[in-house]
């Protein structure tokens, strides 16, 4: 019973941290660069979302329908205004640039909100669901289910349509695009928008699990979603959903079995030993299964 | 490209080895006279050694973010391990900490083997994120030790508290290794080293096929870096007498690292110098003066941003931009075309 | 002109279930130019990239002057003495013509230091024609002497073996024979050349012998008129119908 609470509780957690690294995965395959400033957009998207909140009362969930299409267009703009003007250099430029872009946005959020801790509590904050034994949270459940809405709303979107199967090609080979007569700056600039929207959602999620202030539990979600994004293969959708369950149990066991404060140092472990042991991540490794 | 060599057009003399090492020399005389000459000027020796101890850890990021082209966001690892590393000898053994200064340098450079070697050898942006882990790893680690080896040496969250120790022996020493940073960048910038991590920047597989060892190079560049941060933290440590986590292992010394030779002028010899005289007088400035302290990281933020944008070598570049139309004001006939 | 200085022995390369070179031998003898040619897909690259370190073999073994080569990293095949030019030519963009070679001749199988070095980038420059150049930046030199640098920059590493990969495409005519000139020039000085070339006509004068490679395999080896009459070379690049 044990082991089924803690896939549980680790599913739960992974819808959240998928949901923060589709975007990186999906932008690092059009740019191939890290999005550095996705911390700084889903801080952004938490505080959008609880401005929306205290005005309004609209629940956070709902949120992302707002949020997610604003920050289409902040991402949008950034790439279109910054990351786009500095492609040409190497890819450690595009990576500073939105380091700055990071720091800017994580500050202005600072001087606007203060350096306070906030939460959003909508009435069923406190709810549970009973599933026989298992005791399950009401916000957590519903923050998994967005999470896999969004991840098979995005890999019907990326197999399905015109612009999505535009996004995939145009990770594996951008001459060949140009070639084929796509538009690949029109592309890669949708791309980034998507990718930005996800962190914005992300950061709607967010707010109904944790309780946040501008730079918290942002910089530690930042390296989780680094951890997740290498261990998943860097651009496959598929993979980052589950490179999200395999750190989110990582985690969990980690905390159960060992000491509650090592829980963020299991990302950093788990970062490493995919660099020395598999570079591709799991998606290369599932790769090399599939072809041998 | 992050890595172009300045083109003042200064003339040769100047910029000949041994005139920068003499200017290196005598810069760093200078400022270990300044307690001799200014004894009661607390401030200006506190500035000072702020401004050495900023411009000897970016001197030391330089050469593996600037000259190699390998950015890291987790420097203050190795600031850190330095800082513990003669803090706890100090108070565990008594002995005295700038005798610890290469102690806690190696530590911090076998530290980055233990980083370097799996992720520099990826290609693509694998160390910059692995040393946004490594950062915070250590944090956590410092936090932890005690917890974890059942033992009280870095007293966790609380912070250590060290002896008292001669601030103006700490400011003598302070120069010394600033003097030792730049000489070392100097030669590496001009040697055959420092051209070996010019061409990993370039073109890291190009680099390789015509016979430099790019792996051990940027693992060894890793180690000064780390070596030098380490020494800064042993300074910090002798000065301060204090340390905790979070201010020697914190995010934020990772990025004024990251800022400072970014804002002085990426992968030159000077410009770590010439921005950690900004970040430091400028850091002071703006918070005693707007007295909130999110405006910093905002200003810093949007200067970086700009800095990348439009002048990719910082101050560097904007002197070198400005010397062509000084030197035309000067010797007017050598403008005519 | 002794005996073979580059053998290489069932060298198989395999990416997932491609089979990219599949059981090639080769054997270049010493000072000759040894010329690699075959359509598209051949595998002429792939072979080139194992030779010069940047992959290595799934099967097979391959010795430079009876030392095993095969599996060493690009900077270690580099010291022993074989340099490889790329394709697509990387100069690095933002150091000068100068300074390019130099890199060349640091870090080569002489490792050279200080004047001794400057000697040997001034020689290879006056051989490539790029002393002209010298305080140029790489990034705004023309292609063709982006192609010579390239050359030169290899060169001033002291290979014994120097694999030319394309380096005549996209030349106009008086540029390209101004390279094979060089590559000639290159050949007299004692420097043994394996080239893969798409421009024929460079190829065919130039070489002593050439291999024809289809589908990962050897299908012709000899002089420049043998392989031109070989039936299985000309079925190879032109197809069925031409033979019938």
């Amino acid at each position: 019973m044990r082991l089924v609470e803690a896939l549980i509780s680790a599913l739960m957690v992974a819808g959240l941290y998928a949901t923060m690294s589709y975007g990186l995965a999906l932008i690092y395959g059009v740019r191939k660069v890290i999005n550095i400033a996705n911390a700084g957009t889903m801080t952004l998207g938490a505080f959008v979302t609880l401005l929306i909140w205290q005005a309004t009362g609209l629940d956070p969930l709902l949120c992302v329908f707002i949020v997610g299409p604003l920050f289409f267009f902040v991402g949008a703009l950034i790439e279109v205004f910054l990351v786009r003007r500095v492609a040409a250099q190497a890819p450690i430029i595009s990576l500073l640039l939105l380091f700055g872009v990071l720091l800017v946005i994580q500050a202005a959020t600072s001087l606007v909100f203060g350096g306070d801790v906030r939460s959003v509590r909508p009435a069923y904050i406190e709810s549970v669901v009973k599933l026989g034994d298992i005791t399950l949270a009401y916000n957590r459940l519903a923050v998994f289910f967005s999470g896999l809405v969004i991840l098979v709303g995005l890999e019907l979107f990326l197999r399905n349509t015109f612009l999505g199967r535009a996004i995939r090609a145009l990770a594996q080979d951008v001459e060949a695009c140009q070639l084929a007569g796509i538009d690949t700056k029109r592309v890669s600039m949708i791309a980034f928008g998507i990718g930005t929207a996800l962190s914005g959602a992300a950061g709607c999620l967010l707010t109904l699990v944790f309780a946040f202030d501008p730079t918290n539990p942002f910089g530690v979600l930042q390296l989780k979603s680094f951890t997740i994004i290498v261990l998943g293969g860097l651009e496959s959708v598929v993979g980052v959903a589950f490179a999200s369950f395999v750190l989110a149990l990582a985690e969990n066991v980690t905390v159960t079995l060992w000491k509650a404060q090592l829980e963020n140092l299991v990302s950093f472990v788990l970062l490493v030993v995919v660099l020395v042991v598999m570079p591709g991540g799991l998606a290369a490794l599932l790769r090399r299964r599939g072809v041998a | 490209m992050t890595a172009q060599p300045p083109r003042l057009g200064l003339p040769r003399w100047l910029t000949s080895v041994w005139t920068q090492a003499a200017l290196i020399v005598a810069i760093g005389i200078v400022i270990a006279l300044i307690p001799v000459v200014q004894p009661r000027a607390l401030n200006l020796q506190r500035l000072a050694f702020f401004v050495l101890w900023y411009a000897i850890m970016a001197t030391g990021w330089n050469i593996i973010g600037g000259y190699a082209g390998q950015i890291s966001f987790g420097h203050s690892a190795f600031l850190g391990m330095g800082a513990y590393v003669s803090g706890v000898l100090w108070y565990t053994t008594k002995i005295d900490p700038l005798l610890t200064l290469p102690v806690a340098g190696l530590a911090a450079a076998a530290y980055s083997f233990l980083v370097g070697v799996p992720t520099l050898r990826l290609r693509g942006p694998y160390f910059a994120i692995a040393t946004i882990g490594v950062g915070e790893a250590s944090r956590l680690f410092a936090v932890n030790f005690d917890d974890i080896f059942g033992v009280t040496l870095t007293k966790g969250v609380t912070g250590l508290s060290l002896p008292n120790y001669d601030a103006e022996t700490v400011h003598y020493a302070t120069a010394a290794v600033f003097v030792l940073a730049m000489l070392t960048t100097l030669w590496i910038r001009r040697g055959v080293f420092g051209t070996g991590l010019f061409a990993i920047n370039m073109d890291r597989d190009a680099a390789e096929t015509v016979g430099v060892p790019t792996a051990r190079l940027q693992v060894l560049a890793l180690a000064v870096s780390a070596f030098f941060c380490a020494m800064a933290g042993t300074l910090y440590a002798a000065r301060q007498q204090f340390l905790d986590p979070a201010s020697m292992f914190g995010f934020d010394k990772s990025i004024a690292l990251v800022l400072i030779p970014l804002v002085g002028g990426l992968g030159t010899v000077w410009g770590p110098v010439f921005g950690a005289l900004l970040y430091s007088a400028g850091l002071d400035q703006i918070q005693s003066a707007s007295r909130n302290p999110y405006l910093p990281s905002l200003i810093y933020g949007v200067l970086l941003v700009v800095i990348v944008l439009f002048e990719p070598l910082g101050i560097v570049g904007l002197l070198g931009r400005l010397r062509a139309p000084l030197g035309r004001l000067l010797r007017p006939s050598e403008g005519a075309p | 002109m002794s005996g073979p200085i580059l053998v290489g022995r069932g060298l198989i390369k395999r990416f997932g279930g491609l089979v990219a070179v599949n059981g090639v031998d080769i054997d270049v003898d010493e000072g000759q130019i040894y010329g690699l040619i075959g359509p598209n897909g051949a595998g002429k690259t792939t072979l080139f990239r194992l030779l010069s370190g940047v992959y290595a073999p799934t099967a097979g073994t391959f010795e430079l002057r009876g030392r095993k080569i095969a599996g060493l990293s690009p900077h270690a095949v580099c010291r022993l003495g074989l340099v490889t030019t790329h394709q697509i030519v990387r100069p690095f963009a933002d150091m000068t013509v100068h300074r390019n070679v130099l890199v060349g001749a640091l870090f080569g199988r002489l490792g050279l230091r200080g004047a001794a070095a400057e000697a040997e980038v001034d020689r290879v420059l006056e051989l490539t024609q790029l002393s002209a150049h010298r305080a140029t930046f790489a990034r705004s030199l023309t292609l063709a002497r982006r192609k010579r640098l390239e050359v030169a920059r290899a060169l001033a590493t002291a290979p014994d073996v120097l694999l030319l990969d394309e380096v005549a495409a996209g030349l106009n005519p008086t540029e390209g024979a101004q390279m094979v000139d060089l590559i000639r020039k290159i050949r007299d000085s004692g420097i043994t050349i394996v080239m893969v070339e798409h421009v024929m006509k460079a190829i065919m004068s130039l070489s002593d012998r050439i291999m024809v490679m289809d589908l990962g395999r050897k299908i012709a080896l000899g002089t420049a008129d043998e392989v031109a009459r070989d039936p299985a070379v000309v079925k190879a690049y032109l197809g069925e119908r031409a033979i019938a």
